[in-house]
């Protein structure tokens, strides 16, 4: 509502800013969180709707009944409250509140100031709990209460409460809320009558006056009041719920008043409540609905689908199997071939497809194909028919399935370019289940790794784990392990070591097995051989579920402790694994590589697909999957092409290998190599002088160049004067700047693991820091790569063109952009209230 | 799960007040959508008619 008057200085909203502007006050004016008793008989909604006009920066929540006891409902709610202010797709939705809440956490300095106000708190007191803890990391938080009295929520004597005592209007306020040329007793009369309650007296006074009744505000937009609400036959409201897009709210009113237009609604209905991880509520309300409504076909699909998201699909499958036994019924048929093993699901699929090929059938004929290479082609035509005639939910499930089988046979390139497919599809079309979305990012990021390529991962990766820790272990598991995944690649094993140990230790013994061939290869890094074997020997025994999948994965980990131990058994363990083809081609390839260290000449022993794959396998991947160098430099050099004798990294760490064997070197020998690797023509002792001496101080006397020149003619073959390295060479560095000339700007920012030589002052070390970073700002900006620029903008800071170019380049839907508004906001130094984004398809 | 368990489940967490065969409605928005859809209604055609009707286009267009 906007303050100040503007006509008669009796007129309602000049009155309403009287006591408005009391209650803001007392609301801003707190320290600590606030609880508002009384909901809309008091004013409430009037009181946060005018705290929005004035904040700017208020996220209105609202909770409705059917989310109570419903923690991902929570989460939906509180999802669309901050993408509503923010105008972007920050939040995903069909995840745990928890998630949420974490990542506000982990969002605090982009997003704040910001106000959380939650309506109707009372069906959530958990999340209410919960959402109070925001207050201590900054955010400002207001719990609305229908109630006048305090509901059992915990935390709740924190609060600042705001009840009927304050809310109620003064007689003196009530004066100004009263139109003028009423009696002073009609007034009282009035008055009394209201008992003070803000909303009740406006209506009373607007009566008296023969005024239009104000609408009540509410974050959905505003409602005429609760005595004046239409009485409207049901199927016409459910017609104008669906015709406002609301298909929750018209299957749920379907489903208890008109039965009969349930099967025809789930065509809409179906799609909106899987999208928003509602399956669970799906399977209640289909499940209350009378015979025959609840048998008939779509309905059965929906049923088995919400059933199985529920756990409870052992309850409807003898159903589902009666009716398949007298109708094709191809779509639910295919569903209950999801509920077998593969090999039994198959000849239902199949079944299924034969009747009728639509997306959904072709899609589970794909995945469930024993032959990979047939799956694949499968899923790609369920691609093209579900672009043809499915739905976009239809289209990014199937692209995705056709990444995960690629995945799985080891095509990381075509893996990556599906899996980012796929996430397109799901965010230009506002797709919002998060739960899939998470999914298809950790396939995306797996290939990613895998090929070498990553760019923008980063934060991604470690946002969405912090999210999901705790609210969802299963696959914040999996992200923890893509992520170790990525710090190896990133050449920070110690970080990898952590995460697989964290993952190992805080998984169920049944699914220990699955994460035990990683960390014995993060052990490996390390040399740390003794431990590797006991947690090998550990996941063998105690660890899997007793399906050979488990076995063979605790074969895996065994033989890999034991190849690097020097064992001689690990070979035959090894060729177990990697002739399993069932298995994922990650496990294979590590078969294959540990099996190559205990049998050097055993290429030709090796399945031809694994040999196939190792060849074609990505530098990075080899050093993901494998290592350390110093133990697998020799498999490695089978693999990849002949190698310069020594390779030198500059950026974010020092490392270097002479003929296959470290070389330390100190700080100061580090910024000599890095000179004469920039300098291959060689340095005067002038030059490389210069290059050494911090900026405006003198450089190293004669016998001071003298003794560091000596020092490092120890490690490396450096001539005489002009100084230059006297064999082949290759560094980082030099590679980043290859990759740039070549517009390859995507690979260039993967070898920019930190800054060059980050503690160094050399002055020829700062300018060409400088002069890097200005090159890859500069070809990012050229290349308009989003990837590329989130990720290179995240690093350097608070940079607007990057931030402004960032943004202009993240497709609509990405939850990056919110972040890269919010920097660019903070970065360009602008404090005012949200901009919204442009709409969203 | 039988039909009275899902009921019991979902009482308390219904969306909507229910008054004989109607809804009490009080958002405009949702208001005008239910005018907007009766300015459509031939005269004289039952709710359940145009409802059966709307539906199916509805899901003719992939709305």
């Amino acid at each position: 509502m906007p303050s100040g008057a503007s006509g008669s200085p009796r007129s309602p909203r000049y009155a309403y800013d009287v006591w408005l502007t009391r209650l803001v006050d007392a609301v801003v004016g707190s320290d600590r969180p606030v609880a508002l008793f009384g909901g809309e008989p008091y004013g409430v909604p009037f009181v946060i709707d005018a705290l929005r006009e004035r904040e700017g920066r208020v996220a209105w929540v609202s909770l409705p009944n059917r989310v109570r006891d419903d923690p991902v409902g929570q989460g939906n709610a509180l999802a669309s409250g901050i993408n509503q202010l923010t105008g972007e797709s920050l939040l995903p939705h069909a995840l745990p509140y928890r998630a949420h809440l974490q990542l506000l956490r982990q969002y605090r300095h982009d997003l704040q100031p910001l106000w959380v106000v939650a309506a109707n708190a009372g069906v959530a007191p958990a999340f209410a709990r919960d959402l109070l803890e925001l207050h201590d990391h900054g955010y400002r938080v207001v719990l609305a209460f229908e109630t006048v009295t305090p509901p059992a929520v915990e935390g709740l004597e924190r609060c600042t409460a705001l009840g009927p005592e304050t809310l109620c209007v003064s007689r003196e306020e009530a004066d100004l809320v009263i139109a003028a040329g009423i009696t002073r007793e009609h007034a009282d009369h009035l008055y009394a009558e209201a008992g003070g309650r803000f909303t009740d007296l406006v209506g009373l006074a607007a009566q008296a006056a023969h005024l239009p009744r104000m609408p009540i505000p509410s974050p959905l937009g505003p409602m005429v009041p609760r005595d004046r609400g239409e009485p409207v036959d049901v199927p016409l409201a459910v017609l104008a719920l669906q015709r406002e897009g609301r298909y929750l709210e018209a299957l749920e009113l379907a489903v208890r008043a008109v039965p009969d237009m349930v099967e025809e609604l789930l065509r809409t209905a179906g799609p909106a409540y899987q999208d928003e991880g509602a399956l669970p509520r799906l399977s209640l309300l289909l499940s209350s609905l009378p015979q025959p409504y609840r048998s008939q076909e779509r309905t059965l699909e929906w049923r088995l689908l919400a059933a199985i998201a529920a756990n409870e699909w052992r309850g409807i499958v003898e159903e589902v199997d009666d009716y398949l036994a007298g109708f094709d019924a191809p779509d639910l048929r295919a569903r209950r071939a999801g509920l077998y093993t593969q090999g039994q699901g198959f000849g239902l699929a199949e079944a299924a497809v034969r009747t009728r090929r639509t997306p959904l059938t072709l899609w589970q004929y794909g995945r469930l194909h024993p032959d990979l290479a047939r799956a694949a082609e499968l899923l790609k035509e369920s691609v093209h028919l579900a672009e043809e005639v499915g739905t976009p939910y239809d289209v990014a499930r199937n692209a995705g399935g056709l990444a995960s089988t690629l995945l799985h046979q080891g095509q990381y390139r075509r893996a990556s370019s599906w899996a980012q497919y796929a996430l397109q599809v799901f965010d230009q079309n506002g797709l919002r289940d998060g739960a899939r979305r998470l999914r298809l990012f950790n396939d995306l990021a797996v290939a990613r790794i895998l090929t070498g390529d990553l760019a923008g991962l980063r934060r991604a990766l470690e946002d969405s784990q912090t999210a999901i820790e705790g609210s969802l272990p299963d696959l914040a598991a999996t992200y923890r392990s893509t992520l170790a995944w990525f710090e190896q690649a990133s050449g920070r094993p110690e970080a990898a070591l952590d995460l697989m140990r964290a993952t190992y230790d805080g998984s169920p013994r049944t699914t220990r097995t699955r994460f035990a061939y990683q960390l014995v290869r993060c052990l490996g890094e390390f040399s740390r051989h003794d431990d590797a074997g006991r947690v090998a020997e550990e996941a063998a025994e105690l660890g899997g579920d007793g399906s050979e999948e488990a076995r063979l994965l605790g074969v895996l980990a065994r033989g890999m402790a034991r190849a690097m131990a020097g064992a001689d058994d690990a070979a035959d363990q090894l060729m177990d694994v990697a002739l399993t083809r069932d298995l994922i081609a990650e496990q294979r390839l590590s078969a294959g590589l540990y099996y190559l260290l205990v049998n050097p000449d055993g290429w030709h022993r090796l399945p031809a697909d694994v040999v196939e794959m190792l060849k074609g396998l990505h530098p990075v991947a080899l050093r993901v999957l494998s290592g350390p160098a110093a133990t697998f430099q020799r498999v490695w050099d089978a693999i990849l092409p002949v190698r310069a004798e020594l390779r030198m990294e500059f950026l974010g760490r020092v490392s270097c290998r002479l003929n296959g064997r470290d070389v330390p070197l100190a700080p100061r020998l580090a910024e000599v190599a890095l000179a004469l690797a920039l300098n291959p023509e060689g340095l005067t002792r002038e030059q490389l002088n210069a290059f050494l001496a911090p900026e405006a101080a003198a450089g190293l006397s004669p016998s001071g160049m003298r003794a560091t020149l000596t020092r490092l003619r120890g490690l490396l073959p450096v001539s005489d004067a002009p100084y230059r390295l006297t064999v082949g060479y290759t560094a980082d560095i030099l590679d980043a700047r290859r990759h740039l000339e070549d517009n390859r700007v995507r690979e260039a920012i993967t070898l920019l693991r930190g800054p060059l030589l980050p503690e160094s002052e050399a002055y020829g070390v700062e300018e060409q820091r400088w002069v890097l970073e200005e090159e890859l700002r500069q070809a990012a900006l050229a290349a308009a790569d989003p990837d590329a620029l989130f990720d290179l903008a995240d690093r350097l800071g608070d940079d607007p063109e990057l931030w402004s170019a960032t943004v202009t380049a993240l497709p609509p839907g990405d939850p990056r952009r919110a972040l890269a508004r919010a920097r660019l906001r903070r970065a360009t130094g602008e404090g005012g209230p949200y901009l919204p984004g442009p709409a969203r398809a | 799960m039988t039909r009275e368990e899902a009921l019991e489940r979902l009482a308390g967490t219904w969306s909507f007040e229910l008054e004989g065969d109607r809804v009490m409605i009080r958002d405009l928005s949702l208001l005008s959508a239910v005018a907007a859809i009766r300015r459509e209604q031939p005269i004289g055609e039952p709710t359940h008619v145009a409802a059966g009707r709307s539906l199916h286009s509805a899901a003719a267009s992939g709305d």
